[in-house]
């Protein structure tokens, strides 16, 4: 796939979704949710506004105890469940850290009357910059943010926005309240992942559409995003590849290989995480201590 | 004490089940899809009908071939989580796949829908209505649809999945002679009591929350689950199987999974471990072991 590079209203672009979330009233509401609450945390479920007064959803964790928490924004996964904490990490984090897991438009608890599908989210409205599903998922990234950021129990100064994608970067960048990302970048740098057979799908059976696809994309290419983004960076990938945008970011930024292993790489963000916001130690699942 | 405990009753409960379940006609559909499809693979989108008048849907590969002859198959059964991908990498070897997309998945979620979390203790105080006793017949039932297939050659079918794919694949295996190979990785849900207290994360946590807000349920609960632990399915798998799980998995305790695996009767199951790795299950260093095994059983 060739390069996509820069338009010369990107900047209006964004400007323009940032400027619409902000005439756009939160009217969130919190519920108690007693079920998905434990002895660390209590969980509410979270109703709220994005990008066209479309409504989302999210799960909110708040560690009992004295805040402020650093708090983890974890946006949207390409599937459509949103668990309050992701498969796999230990239920004590949620004793550290206030975690909000938001769907983003098209996921359970936000279909209505979107709702997303896999594969084809991705090239959904695709033909144009303007129509692409993804300029509206930005904005519900940003949008559960600007939420988090109104939560009393946080600190302000330790915001994580961590998923295994390239949406962190583009959030990070936009979101100057960010202060960390973890992200995996991939389509939008131009990087192999699942995404990338559904693009292939789409040139194949559209092959006249291919430079509207590529000019819509131009707006996401991470390299346009990386300028802004000033938070301490943690990028998922090859070195090799990632080591141009990673010299871009403004933030200071480390890049890990995979190891293919959910152990030793989650082990790793989590002492990443927890070295970069302070913490002697990470917490970590009891089978991954010894 | 060991568990699970093998209910008295588990055999009469699921051959009363797979009986039922066979008298449903499958009233199968089969939508090529040209947007996925390719010069290779044409990907197909299927229905089913499964008990509780529950469609299935489910993503079916072809490999192009100019051979009139019948091919094997491979089915790919699907994460907790997730939604299922299209399976096309085995195509390229010569199999169809059909990859299950089960009860509660996008797709197979008009009439039944409790999310995630939400579907593993949906009616989980009861095993009549429990929310995987269906889910289990889905998978089954994937089986019935290759066999109505004229292009498949029914003593040539394998099985494969990971996470609750892997348990899925141990279960079909036990339950479904038709089937001649399986590969499981970290199979889901093994031990389920005991991988609530070790685990402490999703999926097995939306149990222990249950059980958190109604512990007057307990017992009830405990007794379901044994009609739905891969362990008591294990006992009953007398075809060539691999199984493979990484040490450090935080999704399905690693105590749990060897009980699956050594509670499996076929003599020559093929057992991987692999240190330093998680939920993973080492898949990546597994990928030619897999396909050299698939082969060896299916071509």
């Amino acid at each position: 796939m060739e390069e996509f590079g820069r338009p010369d209203d990107f900047e209006d672009y964004w400007n323009y979704l940032l400027l619409r979330l902000k005439k756009i009233p939160l009217k969130a509401k919190e519920v108690l949710n007693p079920l998905h609450s434990n002895e660390f945390c209590k969980c509410y479920e979270v109703f709220f506004l994005s990008f066209d007064s479309y409504k989302l959803f999210g799960y909110l964790s708040i560690p009992f105890g004295e805040g402020p928490f650093p708090a983890i924004f974890s946006g949207s996964s390409y599937r459509s469940a949103v668990e309050p904490l992701s498969q796999g990490e230990t239920k004590e984090k949620r004793g550290r850290f206030v975690i909000f897991s938001a769907a983003s438009r098209g996921q359970r608890n936000a279909d209505k009357p979107f709702v997303a599908k896999y594969p084809g989210l991705f090239t959904e409205g695709i033909d144009s910059p303007y129509s692409y599903v993804y300029r509206k998922i930005v904005g519900d990234w940003l949008r559960g943010i600007q939420y988090l950021v109104t939560r009393p129990e946080i600190d302000r100064k330790q915001i994580i926005v961590a998923k295994h994608n390239s949406l962190p970067i583009i959030a990070g960048s936009l979101c100057p309240d960010i202060t960390h990302v973890v992200a995996k970048p991939g389509c939008f740098a131009g990087i192999n992942d699942k995404n990338s057979e559904e693009l292939n799908d789409y040139f194949r059976m559209y092959p006249d559409k291919y430079k509207c696809v590529l000019n819509t994309l131009s707006y996401f290419n991470l390299k346009n995003f990386c300028k802004g983004l000033r938070a301490r960076t943690l990028l998922w990938g090859s070195s090799d590849v990632l080591k141009n945008l990673a010299s871009d970011i403004s933030g200071k930024t480390d890049i890990q290989q995979s190891e293919q292993s959910q152990f030793k790489d989650g082990l790793h963000e989590e002492e990443w995480i927890a070295h970069n916001l302070g913490f002697s130690d990470p917490i970590i699942p009891s089978c991954w201590k010894n | 004490m060991r568990e699970p405990l093998f209910p008295k009753d588990f055999n009469v409960f699921w051959n009363d089940l797979l009986y039922k379940s066979s008298k449903i006609p499958l009233n199968e559909t089969c939508e090529k899809i040209e947007l996925r499809s390719s010069s290779k693979t044409d990907v197909s989108l299927v229905h089913y009908d499964s008990i509780d008048n529950i469609r299935i849907a489910g993503w079916y590969c072809l490999p192009h071939t100019t051979s009139k002859k019948k091919i094997p198959a491979i089915i790919h059964m699907p994460g907790y989580i997730g939604e299922p991908e299209i399976p096309i990498n085995h195509t390229f070897d010569g199999y169809a796949t059909f990859g299950v997309i089960t009860r509660g998945k996008l797709q197979s979620n008009n009439k039944f829908n409790p999310g995630f979390p939400g579907l593993l203790t949906h009616n989980i105080n009861d095993r009549d209505t429990y929310s995987l006793r269906g889910l289990y017949i889905d998978a089954i039932r994937a089986v019935d649809f290759l066999l109505s297939r004229d292009e498949i050659d029914s003593d040539r079918i394998g099985i494969t999945g990971g996470s609750q794919g892997g348990g899925l694949t141990i279960i079909v295996a036990a339950l479904r002679p038709e089937v001649r190979v399986a590969v499981a990785a970290a199979p889901f849900p093994c031990g389920f009591i005991k991988s609530i207290e070790l685990a402490k994360t999703y999926p097995f946590e939306e149990i222990a929350e249950y059980l958190r807000l109604f512990p007057n349920q307990k017992q009830k609960v405990i007794e379901t689950l044994r009609y739905f632990d891969v362990i008591n399915f294990a006992k009953c798998v007398e075809i060539p199987i691999m199984v493979l799980f990484g040490v450090q998995d935080s999704v399905c305790p690693v105590e749990t999974v060897m009980e699956a695996c050594e509670a499996i009767p076929y003599k020559n199951k093929k057992i991987y471990s692999y240190d330093g790795h998680g939920h993973d299950a080492g898949r990546s260093n597994h990928v030619s072991i897999t396909k050299k095994y698939f082969n060896h059983y299916l071509k």
